[in-house]
C-alpha cells in the first residue's frame, strides 16, 4: 500500500508553536510507560538497602517527563554513578550473573526510550552544533518556537506517524541482544591466572586491556568488511574525488606554496 | 554522520567501562559495556541502510501530470506536483524524511492544504520504508519568475531512530521547464461608438495623414504632378479651379518594445527582481497589442549586446516572444563578483543538499595542516578545501585548481557563482548587495539601448510606438547618447514611452514621511530613505524626460500599461495630442 502525505500526518499538527499535539504524547507515552516499567524493574531487583537506585531512577523519569529537551547523556551519566556507588566491589573480580544482565538490560531500555522520545519531540541534543548554535537552539527551544526555526540548525524531530506498531518489540530486542552478547564476551574473556604475575599488573586491568583489545578489533574487523563493501559501491565521482583528495593529501604543501606564489605574482602585477 | 549525542555515550560508556573494571564494579562495567554494544550495533546496521540501501532508492515526479523531463509553465499559475520514491529493491529503513528539492525560483503554495500546520513543509514527509512499498507525496506550488525551472531531485535524510546517527544523500530526478510569463489581463479601451462607415481590416488603422487609402483626408488645390484620377471634378467645377482629393492612409502600427536586460535588473529574488517586472509588463503589452493584430517586436539589450526579433503578429510569434524573453531572464554570464562569506556559505548549502555524498569526510578528505590554529578559521578552510574539490570535479578543473580554489578567492567566488547559477539560485540573491558592489553605475546598457533604438528608427516607417521599459531609476539624468536616441525617434513621429521597473509606490508624495519617527529600527529607516531616494529620482526622470515629449510610467503603477495602449491610440489616429490636434 502507498504511502501518502496527507495520509500520514494527520490534521492537529505534531508540533506547532513548540506544543506536542496528542499524537505526540500518544507515541511518546508509549516508550514512557515501557521506561517507567523498566525502571520499576531495576529498582525491584536491588535490596531496600540500594534504596538510592531506585530514587535515582525515578527522577530520571520524572525528568524525562518534564524537561522534553533533556540530555540523554546526562541520564546515562547520573545512572553511572548511581551505580558506581551503590554496588560494592568485589575483590575477585566480577562475574556475569543473571542479575546485572537484568540491570544491564533495564538501563538500556532506559536510555533507549529516552533517545526515540527525545528524537519525538525535536531535541537540539542529537546533531552537531556550535556552541553559539547550541545556545540559539536552546533559546528556540524554551521560546517554543515552531519547528521552522530549527531548521537553519539542522535540528530535526521526527514526525510522530512514523512510529510503527513494531518499535516496541524492535526496542526490546535492542535492549537484550547487546546485554547478552556483552554477557557472552565477559565469559568467554581468557584469564591466564598468571599473566598479572608475568605483565606486573593487577587482575582488573589485564581484563580491561584483554577485553579493550577484543572491541577493537572486532571493531575494525567489522569496519574493514563494511568498508569493502561500500568501496565497491562508489560512484565514479566519489572516487576520483577520493583518489584527488587522497594525492593532495601528500603533496598538498608543495602545491599549495606554488599557488600561493603565483597568487602573489599575479596581485603584484595588477597593482 | 555521528551526533553530538552518541559522541557522549560512548564516551560515558569507555569512562565507565574502564572505571568498573578496574574497581571491580561490575554491574557499572556491564551496564557501560551493553551501551557501547548497543551502539556499535546501531552503527554497523546504520551504515548497512545508509551505504547500501538508500542506493536503491529511485524518484519519479509527477509535475502537472507529466513525468516528462522538460516542459513548459507560467509564472504565478499553479502546479501539481507529485513524488513517488520506489524502492529497486526490499529495503528496511525505519526513519527517513524526504523532501523534493525547492529551486529558487519557486513558491510553495499552501493554499491547498490550510489543515497543514505552518511548520509543515508540503515538500516533505517522514516515511519508513519496508519492503517495496513506495513513499508518494504531493504537493502545489507557484513559479516565481519567468526564466528556467529545474526539479533536481529528493534530498534524502536518514536517521536511526535514537538520534545516534544522521547520513545525508540525493536522489536525482532531473526535470528542466521553461517558464513563460503571464501577462496581465488588460480591459479594452477601444472606443466602442461607430465612427467610421468603412472598417478597416484587422491591424490597419486609419492614420490621418495623406496617403493612398480609401477615406478622403481633404481637398487641396491641385498642383502639377497630381495623378489626373485624384481630381475631384465636380468641386473643380464649382471652384473653377482645379481641386484634388487626399485620401487617408491606412497603415499598420508597429509596436516595438525594448526590453532592459543587463544584469542590474537581475538582482533580487526571483519574482521581485526589476526584470520580472518588466518581462511582465513587455508581456501584457504585446499581448494587448497582437488582440488588435498590431504587429510586435522586440528588443532584447543587455550589457552587451541587443537582440531582435522582428516584428509579427498571431498566437505564434506572441509565443515565440514569450520564449525570448523567459530565456532572457535566466541569468547566464553574470559580471564577477567579490568573494564573501555569503557567497561561501550559500555554495556550501547548496552543494551539501545536491551533492552530500562528495561532502563526506571519508571520501573528500581535508589534508592535515597546522595553520589555521583558530577554530572558526580552520573549520572555514576545510568547508574551502572540500568545496574546492566538488568544484574541480563537477566541472571537470584540473588536478591543481583545488588547491587555486582554496588560496584564490577571484576563482573560487567566479566557480561559486557559476555552481549556484547551474544550481538555479540567481546569482545576486541573497549573496551579494546591490549597492556595494556598484551595479546601478553599469553603463554599457545604455550605449547597447541608444544604438538598438537608433537602428530600429533608421528601419522603421513614421508613427510607430517605442515602448522602452529600461531601469532608469538609479540615472535621474539619462545619459546624453540615450536621450539624443529618443529625440531621433521623436523627430521621426514615433511614440515613445519610457516604463520603468519599481519595486514600490514611486510616484511623488506617496511617502508619509510623518510616521517616521527615530524609534524606528536601522533596517526600517533604511529602507524609508531608500525609497525616499527612489521618489527624488523618479520625479526627476519625468521632468528630464517630459522635456523632450516622452512620458514616463512606472511598473509598480497599475496604470503603466494602460498608457502605453493610449499612446498606442494616439499613435493609430495620428493625432499629437489627446485634445485631437493633428
Amino acid at each position: 500500500m502507498m504511502q501518502h502525505a496527507s495520509d500520514r500526518r494527520p490534521g492537529s499538527g505534531s508540533s506547532k508553536n513548540g506544543i506536542p499535539s496528542n499524537n505526540t504524547l500518544v507515541a511518546s507515552t508509549a516508550y514512557i510507560i515501557l521506561t517507567g516499567l523498566s525502571a520499576f524493574f531495576v529498582s525491584l531487583w536491588f535490596s531496600p538497602d540500594d534504596s538510592i537506585i531506585a530514587i535515582l531512577i525515578a527522577v530520571f523519569f520524572v525528568m524525562t517527563l518534564g524537561i522534553r529537551f533533556w540530555s540523554v547523556a546526562l541520564i546515562f551519566l547520573m545512572v553511572q554513578v548511581g551505580l558506581f556507588f551503590a554496588e560494592p566491589g568485589s575483590v575477585g573480580g566480577y562475574s556475569s550473573s543473571p542479575g546485572s544482565s537484568l540491570v544491564s538490560i533495564g538501563v538500556l531500555s532506559l536510555l533507549i526510550s529516552c533517545c526515540r522520545y527525545l528524537t519525538l519531540t525535536s531535541s537540539p541534543a542529537p546533531y552537531r552544533l556550535s556552541n553559539r548554535s547550541s545556545v540559539q537552539v536552546a533559546f528556540f527551544h524554551a521560546t517554543r518556537e515552531p519547528r521552522q526555526a530549527f531548521a537553519p540548525f539542522g535540528v530535526l524531530s521526527r514526525n510522530e506517524s512514523t512510529v510503527g506498531s513494531a518499535e516496541l518489540f524492535t526496542m526490546l530486542g535492542r535492549a537484550v541482544i547487546p546485554v547478552m552478547a556483552i554477557s557472552f564476551m565477559l565469559a568467554i574473556v581468557p584469564l591466564d591466572p598468571d599473566t598479572p604475575e608475568i605483565a606486573r599488573l593487577i587482575p582488573p586491568a589485564v581484563r580491561t586491556i584483554t577485553l579493550g583489545i577484543i572491541l577493537l578489533v572486532i571493531c575494525v574487523l567489522a569496519n574493514s568488511l563494511l568498508s569493502i563493501l561500500v568501496w565497491r559501491k562508489l560512484s565514479p565521482a566519489e572516487a576520483r574525488i577520493f583518489a584527488r583528495s587522497e594525492l593532495s593529501k601528500w603533496i598538498h604543501r608543495e602545491v599549495s606554496r606554488v599557488s600561493r606564489r603565483r597568487i602573489r605574482f599575479r596581485n603584484s602585477r595588477r597593482y | 554522520m555521528i551526533t553530538n549525542r552518541a559522541q557522549w555515550l560512548i564516551l560515558l560508556g569507555v569512562a565507565g567501562s574502564v572505571i568498573g573494571t578496574l574497581t571491580n564494579k561490575g554491574l557499572l562495567a556491564h551496564a557501560s559495556l551493553a551501551v557501547l554494544a548497543w551502539i556499535f550495533g546501531e552503527w554497523l546496521l546504520f551504515r548497512w541502510r545508509v551505504e547500501l540501501q538508500v542506493r536503491h532508492l529511485r524518484c519519479v515526479r509527477n509535475v502537472n501530470g507529466s513525468t516528462s523531463e522538460s516542459g513548459t509553465l507560467w509564472t504565478g499559475r499553479r502546479v501539481n506536483v507529485s513524488v513517488e520514491i520506489i524502492p529497486d529493491r526490499s529495503l528496511r529503513i525505519p526513519f527517513i524524511r524526504l523532501r523534493d528539492w525547492q529551486p529558487e525560483n519557486l513558491t510553495i503554495d499552501r493554499s491547498e492544504q490550510p489543515d497543514r500546520a505552518e511548520d509543515d513543509w508540503p515538500n516533505e514527509i517522514d516515511a519508513s520504508i519496508s519492503g517495496r512499498t513506495p513513499v508518494k507525496f504531493t504537493y502545489a506550488c507557484r513559479p516565481n519568475g519567468a526564466g528556467m525551472l529545474r526539479f533536481r531531485g529528493v534530498c534524502v535524510c536518514v536517521f536511526d531512530l535514537h538520534g545516534l546517527f544522521i547520513a545525508r544523500r540525493f536522489v536525482p530526478a532531473q526535470q528542466n521547464f521553461r517558464v513563460l510569463p503571464t501577462s496581465v489581463t488588460i480591459d479594452a479601451t477601444h472606443p466602442l461608438a461607430k465612427r467610421v462607415n468603412a472598417l478597416p481590416p484587422p491591424g490597419i488603422h486609419r492614420l490621418q495623414r495623406a496617403g493612398m487609402g480609401s477615406e478622403l483626408l481633404e481637398l487641396r488645390e491641385y498642383v502639377p504632378g497630381d495623378p489626373p484620377k485624384a481630381i475631384a471634378w465636380k468641386v473643380s467645377a464649382r471652384r473653377d479651379q482645379l481641386m484634388t482629393r487626399e485620401y487617408e492612409s491606412e497603415v499598420p502600427i508597429r509596436t516595438t518594445i525594448f526590453v532592459d536586460c543587463s544584469f542590474g535588473t537581475k538582482h533580487g529574488a526571483f519574482g521581485q527582481r526589476p526584470l520580472d517586472q518588466i518581462v511582465r509588463l513587455a508581456a501584457s503589452i504585446a499581448r494587448s497589442a497582437m488582440s488588435v493584430r498590431d504587429p510586435v517586436g522586440l528588443v532584447a539589450c543587455d550589457d552587451a549586446k541587443a537582440q531582435h526579433m522582428a516584428s509579427g503578429a498571431g498566437d505564434r510569434h506572441f509565443f515565440q516572444m514569450l520564449d525570448r524573453l523567459s530565456k532572457k531572464a535566466v541569468t547566464t554570464s553574470p559580471p564577477p563578483v567579490r568573494f564573501t562569506q555569503q557567497l561561501m556559505d550559500e555554495a556550501w548549502r547548496v552543494c551539501s543538499e545536491l551533492h552530500p555524498e562528495l561532502l563526506e569526510p571519508k571520501i573528500n578528505q581535508v589534508p592535515f595542516t597546522w595553520f589555521p590554529m583558530r577554530r572558526g578559521k580552520r573549520l572555514d578552510r576545510f568547508r574551502r578545501t572540500r568545496l574546492a574539490a566538488v568544484l574541480t570535479e563537477l566541472y571537470s578543473l584540473t588536478p591543481d585548481q583545488p588547491q587555486n580554489l582554496i588560496f584564490d578567492d577571484v576563482h573560487l567566488a567566479e566557480m561559486c557563482q557559476r555552481f549556484l547559477i547551474d544550481a538555479g539560485y540567481g546569482w545576486t540573491w541573497p549573496v551579494i548587495d546591490r549597492r556595494p558592489n556598484e551595479l546601478q553605475d553599469w553603463h554599457g546598457k545604455f550605449e547597447v539601448l541608444s544604438d538598438a533604438l537608433t537602428q530600429v528608427v533608421a528601419r522603421s516607417h513614421d508613427h510607430e510606438l517605442l515602448v522602452l521599459l529600461v531601469d532608469l531609476l538609479d540615472h535621474p539624468d539619462p545619459p546624453g547618447r540615450l536621450t539624443a536616441a529618443i529625440r531621433l525617434a521623436r523627430a521621426h513621429h514615433h511614440r515613445v514611452i519610457v516604463i520603468c521597473p519599481c519595486p514600490d509606490d514611486c510616484r511623488p508624495g506617496s511617502l508619509n514621511m510623518t510616521d517616521l519617527s527615530s524609534r524606528q529600527s536601522l533596517s526600517r529607516l533604511l529602507s524609508h530613505a531608500d525609497r525616499a531616494r527612489r521618489i527624488n529620482s523618479a520625479e526627476k526622470l519625468q521632468r528630464a524626460l517630459r522635456r523632450i515629449g516622452v512620458p514616463v510610467a512606472f511598473a509598480s503603477d497599475g496604470r503603466a500599461v494602460q498608457l502605453v495602449l493610449a499612446e498606442a491610440e494616439l499613435a493609430r489616429s495620428g493625432r499629437t495630442s489627446r485634445t485631437g490636434s493633428r
